[in-house]
């Protein structure tokens, strides 16, 4: 028996071992990565970090990497072996893509990042990569802010990964969109989605409706004549009657902001407000879909819905919206008293 | 006529004396005898009482025997007795000096609450502070006598309508294939009953209270003379976590310790394991912040952090060792100087990184919640062979090792009942008489 279990031990230690072992001194981290094309060529960028110890304070520091060819594997060994040293992509939190290589498709891309890395990243777009990795507010680079703004008007659990991205494009049911960040001075801006079908990049959009629509945030705000409502919670559901697709979009609001011409004591004035607020959604919302479907774009997966109820006919931008905003009246009741 | 005998048997030894008073004589061993009692049981009435009809009237004392020949002698000699004889007969009357320490408070099992006596190398005050507690006619002690050169007297201890006879039986027969063994303390009985397994299988108690509890539960003793230390057996896994001072806490409080007690058991064994294997192979079940920080601590370090896991653990050892062998007046100088190679100089020397110093801390910190010596023996050998193969094989390293310990623990026995009682096989009562508390039901007004 004894030997038995020492042939055992033995052939563990055969089939694992070593070989995977790293010091922790000889890795570059990779904590966000940039793909761009170029002159038909795909352009990586590493963007390495590491905490240095400066006046007893850990200060994290980066520095960047490229590398360039006219095929996504062969870019990346270049990157990686531009490296001061062995490269660790386990770790990555941004993958940002430029609008290039989206317009030029990202197929090859979702299929090298597939085989080779982990898939807990943000996927964004953008318009310069280098511009948005080069940048830096208060002596720091601005990818860790990025993070978090994506945090704060999105939710982390709402940014599409890379699994989600390859089944959009293989199963051709319903398309994806994402993030698109731009920089302005020393801001950065995240108010647009870019859109696409297959691994194409179609069209970018104003965020708005999408988070309406498609995510759980509440952080949305509507303006009609100077007064400001926020709805705190929504309901959207869809509906197939007659071979046309009902969007129903039930919405309770609260106002955030009114101006003196505005008197919440008024009932008129509260009824005028909802039914042109719900106007002005239903507007927004159509205008949305309108260009999101002219591209062949089905963003909120209506073609998958209308397949599931009647396989044998096709969608064919065949809906109607219908908008009900209920603003909460309880909370903003107030009498002014006259000195 | 029998001192000839006995100075020939003793090989003319100095510390046997010799009296011969109003025509008796008196043979003891000066080193073991008290002078107190010589006078006071024999010599005073020998000197007084002129007229007696046997030497037996002569002798006081509460143990006095008659013997049958000069042969049996020598061994009451040995056992502090006093031989007088006439030319009639021979009696042993036990003069015995008070070689012993007084009753102290614990000093290896201290506790906040509870008694505060403990064990001296007395068996008879040994048995003596059980049987105060146990009032009861069914504890039963039985006698053996231990060793061809040390007579070492031992006694097991049982309540007897509550041990079960087939553990009884079993550890029976272990004492009676040693009786040939010379022991000088409890130790050396324990190691001859258990197993090779590096985990205590026997606990040693210098409590007269956890002797008394576990009496009560139905357990055995072990009291051996000269030793400070009874044996428990059967002692399970879980006896070595808990000390005896949970028994008087609140349950509601200890409840929660003892959760903490059993999380400082596996961070002990498996924290420098994994640290080694998350930061050499698996560097992605981190987070990034961590993972920076971890690299930052190790810059300028020029030597792998398992060497430096190994070289941390070995220091430890080595200060451990140095604390409890040198004297104690000197040990706060050996701690400081311990505390200044470990922490200030080795960081600022470069040879390891803080991170390793604040891991390397906190497995040892975690190891001192435990108070049985021989766990945290067990607790070293393991942690350093599951650091091996986390060295070697990084997380797989420590699964596997996390195996090894289990399986250990599973197969383990301590007098034919499972080490791992009452988790596997589960017994409810004793599980929460000992992994937890379970709350006492309160006495109805």
């Amino acid at each position: 028996m004894k030997k038995i279990i020492i042939l055992i031990g033995f052939c563990l230690f055969l089939v694992t071992g070593c070989y995977d072992y790293q010091e922790l001194n000889d890795i570059d981290i990779v904590r966000d990565v940039g793909i761009d094309y170029i002159d038909k060529e795909y352009v990586v960028y590493l963007q390495i970090v590491s905490n240095e110890e400066k006046e007893n304070n850990n200060k994290t520091s980066t520095y960047m990497v490229s590398g360039k060819a006219n095929n996504i594997v062969e870019a990346f060994n270049k990157a990686f072996s531009s490296a001061n040293k062995k490269v660790y992509t386990k770790h990555i939190e941004l993958m940002l893509i430029s609008e290039n290589l989206a317009n030029k498709g990202i197929g090859d891309v979702v299929n090298y990042l597939l085989n080779n890395f982990n898939n807990n990243y943000f996927w964004l777009l953008t318009d310069n990569i280098q511009n948005v990795f080069n940048k830096k507010i208060n002596d720091q680079n601005i990818t860790n802010q990025i993070v978090s703004i994506i945090d704060n008007k999105i939710g982390k659990k709402n940014i599409v990964d890379i699994d989600t991205i390859a089944t959009c494009i293989i199963n051709n049911k319903q398309d994806f969109t994402l993030p698109y960040i731009e920089i302005n001075n020393d801001s950065i801006i995240l108010e647009k989605i870019g859109y696409f079908n297959n691994n194409h990049l179609m069209g970018i959009t104003n965020i708005k409706m999408y988070k309406l629509l498609v995510l759980d945030t509440n952080d949305e705000k509507f303006e009609y004549n100077g007064t400001t409502v926020n709805p705190y919670s929504k309901k959207i559901s869809y509906e197939i009657i007659d071979d046309k697709i009902l969007i129903n979009v039930n919405l309770k609001g609260k106002i955030v902001l009114f101006d003196g011409n505005f008197d919440i004591n008024s009932d008129k004035d509260m009824d005028d407000l909802e039914k042109n607020i719900e106007l002005e959604i239903r507007k927004d919302i159509k205008n949305f879909l309108d260009n999101t479907l002219k591209e062949d774009v089905d963003i909120l997966g209506l073609e998958n819905k209308f397949y599931k109820i009647n396989k044998n006919k096709k969608y064919h931008n065949n809906y109607e919206i219908f908008v009900n905003l209920d603003i909460n009246r309880n909370g903003v009741l107030y009498e002014v008293i006259d000195d | 006529m029998i001192y000839k005998y006995l100075k020939k048997e003793f090989n003319n030894s100095s510390d046997l004396k010799y009296e011969f008073v109003n025509n008796v004589s008196i043979i003891y061993l000066e080193s073991i005898t008290s002078s107190d009692k010589i006078n006071e049981y024999i010599l005073d009435n020998i000197t007084l009482k002129k007229n007696y009809l046997s030497l037996r009237d002569l002798i006081g004392g509460p143990s006095v025997v008659i013997l049958n020949n000069k042969e049996q002698a020598s061994y009451y000699l040995l056992n502090g007795y006093a031989i007088v004889s006439n030319n009639k007969d021979i009696i042993a009357c036990e003069v015995k000096g008070d070689l012993y320490r007084a009753i102290t408070n614990p000093t290896t099992e201290v506790s906040v609450n509870g008694p505060k006596d403990s064990f001296n190398e007395n068996i008879v005050s040994n048995i003596g502070l059980i049987k105060r507690r146990i009032k009861n006619t069914k504890l039963i002690n039985e006698d053996f006598e231990v060793g061809n050169n040390t007579k070492t007297k031992i006694s097991l201890l049982y309540i007897d309508d509550k041990v079960e006879s087939k553990s009884l039986k079993i550890l029976r027969e272990i004492i009676n294939k040693t009786l040939n063994l010379d022991i000088f303390d409890s130790e050396s009985l324990a190691q001859q009953i258990s197993s090779g397994n590096p985990f205590p299988t026997i606990l040693k108690t210098e409590r007269p209270d956890r002797v008394s509890t576990a009496l009560l539960e139905g357990k055995i003793a072990i009291a051996v003379d000269n030793s400070p230390f009874m044996l428990i057996l059967p002692a399970f896994f879980i006896d070595f976590i808990n000390p005896q001072g949970d028994n008087y806490v609140k349950a509601i409080n200890i409840n929660f310790l003892k959760i903490v007690r059993f999380l400082c058991f596996l961070i002990t064994l498996f924290l420098p394991a994994i640290y080694i294997a998350i930061i050499n192979y698996n560097q992605e079940s981190i987070p990034l912040k961590l993972l920076l920080a971890f690299q930052a601590g190790r810059n300028g370090v020029p030597f792998p952090s398992s060497f430096e896991a190994i070289f941390m653990i070995f220091l430890c050892i080595i200060l451990r060792e140095s604390d409890i062998r040198f004297p104690s007046n000197y040990g706060s100088s050996i701690s400081i100087v311990g505390a200044l190679i470990l922490g200030e100089a080795a960081v600022s020397a470069n040879i390891v990184s803080p991170i390793m110093i604040i891991i390397i801390g906190i497995t040892f910190i975690t190891a001192l919640v435990f108070n049985n010596g021989e766990l945290i023996d067990a607790l070293r050998f393991y942690r350093i062979i599951i650091l091996l193969l986390a060295i070697c094989l990084g997380l797989y390293g420590v699964v596997l090792g996390y195996f090894i310990i289990l399986i250990n623990l599973c197969k383990t026995k301590t007098l034919n009942i499972d080490y791992l009682y009452p988790i596997a096989p589960f017994n409810n009562n004793y599980f929460f008489n000992s992994f937890l508390k379970k709350k006492n039901n309160k006495v109805k007004k």
